[in-house]
């Protein structure tokens, strides 16, 4: 082995790379620096040792003590950002219960659809325009909903487009780990199959609003539910949005489920909503609202003995499918600035004076009170006299007639003189008068499954200060005795009545929903509802007062609402009475009631026919048509049918 | 003369051995956790080519402590050129692997040159120190020094890879702190300025920055005149370390675009910076935060399995341990690292030559950067510098370079008694 001597030179200079460095550092090669400490010196080095050993603890020591700080001390915080990042927790949104009609006939059910959601917070809106593209959406679609969602929290995840077509699926979802925090989410909507539509009695439902969640919150609904906002789907919304299932999952940092959190153990299984029978006939109501095409109204069908409503239609009405998805301005419009106002429930929500409807309870009322007796009659000379004005009758003179027969053929001046005149020593007062009609039902809530109604309008004597400050006589309660006037009724209250006088005097509670049915166990509950109320008038009065009905389909002004014989169907016969109510704005109103089979009575009908002439012309076919539909299953009047679809409402502006 | 064999210290074996299994522990983890199938292919293989690696590195242990001192002496300068070419080499032909062109490939066989560098650059400057002790203290002895630092460390800027560079730099004051070329005072007045400047970005905003900053400054002023006794001294502290909070504050909140600031200062509030540059330091914070005292388990970490964490098998390893094995695991490993370094050291000491020492300094200098470094920015403490965690990423390249580096600690301890022959 040789051995360096130094004289020869560094070892190291001998190479010719280090005689660059070298060469170029005695250019400038001058003392710098003494230093403090030879290195060469044992002792030096053991110092130096102590010293580097000393730093390697601190850097070590510092990083533990950080360690210690973030695992240790402050876990908890690290932990929640953590499980916020990696655990989802996934709401599975339970299938909404179904609804049926009163044969199992399914009305209302879910479909399933994707919807891509978007976690604000790890999204980069640069990637807006992909995911319009991905999508098949315009731009600026997407980019307002995402300032919405924005707006509103970036906290949360939102749905940022809903029911994407499949194949968009397929190429987001080929593309989510370049969209970071872009996810999918199943959701369910409903599907109607109409016709029937039913929408005013179904109701709608609607992704659940900013107002709805401050209130709703703690029962559980977040942002993204959808909620019921009318009509069953409010009224039965507990039981029908069933119970939300949790799901939580792993998912990695492009927002992609990886594997259950724990194998599942936390995870909630989802109970489908509870389904609905309800107490409607879709033939009969699928007829009804082909009836009232083009026209303005409402019909309601109870049933006499139980208060099921088997039909209650409501015209002009919508779509309800329109509210799945963000609405567009034509479709707003069309909802809530059309002056028809589509989205009222005019069945229970809208009032018209009843015209000759109001007689049957008028001679009820009398007869009861003691006003007059069956065969006790009347005088009409072709009119009523009253402070200093003519209150005419229709048809001429009806000379002396009874109620029977006042009833069928409609006579003012008989009903005029039993609410103003002092008959047998007695005169109505507008206080019994307005506590009748309560009993009836009129100007109060019904107690029924329904969340739209309003109380209609029977006044007293305040109301009508109130209407009319200026002062009034009983020249203006005198026309309550026909129905005319400053009062309102619905068709819902009008079907209710007329099944009262056909059951002799039962007011029944008008209900929608039949029998619950548990989706999972076919367990079927029937809902209990406030039992029926009796209207306290004696059964010979209501006697006199269906036979009155009845002669007015008989010979009266219902005639055209005779069902007769066709083929293997029997006749059916009706108990009926028109009305018509003056529209000092317009056309005056078609009213009809009527009950039917007059033997048996089984169903009561109420129409109402805004701006549609004489009670006769427009509600009483869509009346005799229906009962048609219900008792015997089909229609064999078909030319009644076109006719009657042909009629539209008149003008509401004279 | 004792044979090298019997004077072989095991416990650094021992020590490597431990490090590098905890390494390939967390690379399966993260590579064959329940997530497998969500990463990239080449990321599932890390496991297995680290593993591979694992050989070829043990190999190459055995064959440089079978290798005589004098041939590693004679050979230094050689490897040292080698090293530098394919530097060079790899800003030539090099392919880019994450905006850094540090990589050349022979066949399929890729090389991260700069790793390798580092074990030239080491020995030839340990060597050239070794050897010219009598010419401290003179600036062209120091300028040769610093050039066999600077070459490859400039190569490697050039390459794009700062972080890497920053290590070479690092060698500078750790080789000078050991021959004593430079006075105590001085790197102590280095260390305080890099100090104040860390206080200034860790602040968080400019105010406070420079009220941390200065006030260091006059506190270390203080400390420096006390020590010293020279008032100069203690003026040109004052001016060096205050000057470099207020250069901090110009460059940063007055010369650097906001997005360039963000990069370097992200770490310190990374909360400001969460959708853009403090993402990760959040991610991975959480990561190991949420370990807590024994961590979620083998492949159990939520945060490192589902990917919120970048470059989790090198770059971010530290995370899967901090998560999954917890603070105990992680305070195993930082031991384990501690006794490393300080034995490494410490046989440099007991060889007993300037060569053995001064390499063994330089290695456990490097390996204490890359500890501080990598850690702390997985932690929060340092800007994130994307340079490997020793022995424990993955990485081929860099565990082989580490190896050489141990083994090469060891075969001059173990041979001491040859430099006697041919050393004065």
């Amino acid at each position: 082995m040789r051995v360096n001597s130094p004289a020869s030179g560094p070892f190291i200079l001998r190479h010719s790379v280090c005689r660059v460095f070298y060469a170029a550092g005695r250019l400038v090669q001058t003392p710098l620096m003494k230093p403090h400490l030879p290195a060469s010196s044992k002792e030096e080095t053991r110092i130096r040792f102590r010293i580097f050993t000393a730093v390697v603890l601190l850097v070590l020591g510092v990083l533990g003590a950080r360690l210690a700080q973030m695992q240790l001390l402050d876990r908890e915080t690290y932990a929640m950002e953590a499980e916020g990042n990696a655990i989802e927790t996934k709401i599975i949104r339970p299938a909404r219960g179904y609804l049926y009609d009163r044969n199992g006939q399914l009305l209302v059910d879910n479909k399933t659809t994707i919807d891509v959601t978007v976690s604000a917070r790890y999204f980069d809106e640069a990637n807006l325009p992909l995911v319009a593209e991905l999508a098949g959406v315009p731009d600026s679609l997407v980019r307002a909903k995402w300032d919405e969602i924005t707006e509103r929290s970036t906290y949360q995840t939102a749905i940022l487009l809903e029911d994407i077509p499949f194949q968009a699926f397929a190429r987001l979802r080929e593309q989510q780990y370049r969209l970071r925090g872009i996810a999918f989410e199943e959701n369910q909507q409903r599907r109607y199959h109409g016709p029937p539509g039913a929408a005013h009695v179904l109701g709608y439902v609607k992704e659940i609003s900013e107002s709805q969640l401050a209130v709703m919150r703690e029962q559980g609904y977040r942002l993204g539910d959808m909620v019921g906002q009318t009509g069953i789907e409010t009224e039965y919304e507990t039981v029908l949005r069933g119970r939300v299932g949790r799901e939580f999952v792993l998912v990695n940092v492009h927002g992609m489920e990886v594997q259950p959190y724990e194998g599942g153990v936390h995870d909630v299984e989802p109970e489908s909503g509870v389904g609905l029978r309800l107490t409607l006939d879709a033939p009969t109501q699928a007829l009804a609202e082909s009836l009232f095409v083009n026209k303005r109204g409402s019909a309601v069908m109870i049933d006499v003995n139980d208060g099921g409503i088997i039909a209650m239609a409501s015209a002009p009405d919508y779509d309800p499918t329109l509210f799945n998805r963000s609405i567009t301005q034509v479709e707003a419009d069309y909802l809530y600035n059309n002056p028809d106002k589509p989205l009222l429930v005019r069945a229970t929500q809208s009032f018209q004076p009843p015209g000759s409807t109001w007689k049957p309870f008028m001679a009820s009322i009398a007869l009861q009170e003691g006003l007059i007796t069956e065969n006790q009659t009347l005088f009409c000379g072709g009119g009523y006299v009253w402070g200093g004005r003519l209150y005419r009758c229709h048809g001429g003179s009806h000379g002396n007639i009874a109620v029977k027969e006042a009833i069928q053929r409609s006579c003012n001046t008989f009903f005029f003189r039993l609410m103003n005149d002092t008959i047998n020593g007695k005169r109505m007062d507008l206080p019994t008068w307005q506590a009748w009609a309560h009993r009836f039902g009129f100007g109060v809530l019904a107690p029924i499954d329904f969340p739209q109604q309003g109380p209609g309008l029977i006044p007293d004597s305040a109301a009508f200060d109130r209407a009319y400050p200026a002062g009034w006589t009983s020249g203006y309660t005198v026309n309550l005795g026909i129905g005319q006037g400053y009062m309102g009724v619905s068709s819902l209250q009008l079907a209710r009545y007329t099944a009262a006088v056909a059951n002799a005097g039962t007011l029944v509670t008008p209900h929608l929903v039949h029998e619950q049915v548990d989706p999972a166990t076919g367990e079927v509950r029937t809902p209990s509802f406030p039992r029926a109320r009796q209207i306290p008038i004696d059964p010979e009065n209501w006697a006199i007062v269906q036979r009155g009905m009845e002669l007015v389909v008989e010979a009266g002004t219902g005639r055209r609402t005779q069902i007769p014989t066709v083929g293997e169907y029997p006749e059916i016969t009706l108990a009926g009475k028109t009305g018509t109510a003056e529209n000092p704005r317009g056309d005056d109103h078609s009213v009809f009631i009527a009950y039917a089979p007059t033997d048996d009575p089984q169903v009561a009908v109420g129409v109402i026919v805004e701006n549609g002439g004489f009670g006769s012309q427009a509600a009483a076919p869509i009346a005799s048509l229906m009962i048609e539909q219900y008792l015997r299953g089909t229609i064999m009047r078909e030319g009644m049918v076109a006719s009657t679809r042909a009629r539209r409402s008149g003008s509401d502006r004279g | 003369m004792r044979a090298w064999y019997k004077n072989l210290d095991w416990t650094i074996i021992l020590l490597w051995a431990g490090l590098v299994s905890i390494g390939l522990t967390a690379i399966y983890s993260a590579t064959h956790g329940p997530a497998r199938e969500f990463l990239l292919l080449t990321v599932q293989q890390n496991f297995n080519r680290q593993a591979q690696w694992f050989v070829i590195s043990g190999v190459a242990m055995l064959a440089i402590l079978f290798t005589p001192a004098r041939l590693i002496d004679r050979l230094t300068p050689i490897v040292y050129v080698i090293t530098t070419l394919l530097l060079v080499a790899a800003l030539v032909f090099g392919r880019e692997v994450n905006g850094a062109k540090s990589w050349v490939y022979i066949g399929p066989f890729g090389l991260q040159v700069s790793e390798l560098a580092k074990v030239g650059t080491l020995l030839l400057v340990s060597r050239f120190l070794a050897l010219n002790q009598a010419r401290e203290g003179r600036l062209g002895f120091l300028l040769i020094a610093a050039g066999i630092v600077l070459v490859p460390a400039a190569l490697i800027v050039l390459q794009n890879d700062t972080g890497t560079a920053l290590v070479f730099l690092a060698l500078i004051p750790v080789l000078a702190f050991w021959t004593g070329t430079i006075p105590l005072s001085w790197l102590a007045l280095s260390v305080g300025a890099a100090v104040a400047g860390y206080l200034y970005v860790f602040a968080g905003d400019p105010t406070k920055g420079l009220t941390w900053g200065i006030l260091f400054g006059l506190g270390f002023t203080a400390v420096m005149l006390i020590t010293t006794r020279s008032r100069a001294f203690a003026i040109l502290s004052a001016i060096v370390v205050i000057g470099t909070v207020v250069g901090a504050w110009v460059a940063l909140d007055k010369v650097l675009q906001p997005h360039q600031k963000a990069r370097l200062v992200a770490f310190a509030d990374p909360e400001a910076y969460r959708s853009t540059a403090g993402f990760h330091v959040i991610q991975s914070k959480a990561a190991i935060g949420s370990g807590g005292l024994f961590g979620k388990g083998f492949t159990q970490g939520t945060q490192t399995q589902m990917a919120f964490i970048p470059e989790q098998s090198t770059d971010f390893v530290f995370t899967i341990i901090g998560e999954e094995f917890g603070f105990i695991g992680a305070m195993v490993m930082l031991t384990l690292f501690g006794l490393l370094i300080i034995r490494i050291a410490g046989l440099g000491v007991s060889a007993g030559f300037a060569f053995p020492r001064l390499f063994a300094a330089g290695v456990t200098g490097i390996f204490l950067v890359h500890i501080l470094i990598n850690i702390g920015m997985t932690i929060g403490l340092i800007p994130v510098i994307g340079i490997p965690l020793p022995l424990i990423s993955y990485g081929g390249s860099a565990l082989l370079a580490n190896t050489a580096m141990v083994a090469l600690a060891l075969n001059l301890h173990a041979r001491r008694d040859e430099f006697a022959i041919y050393t004065g």
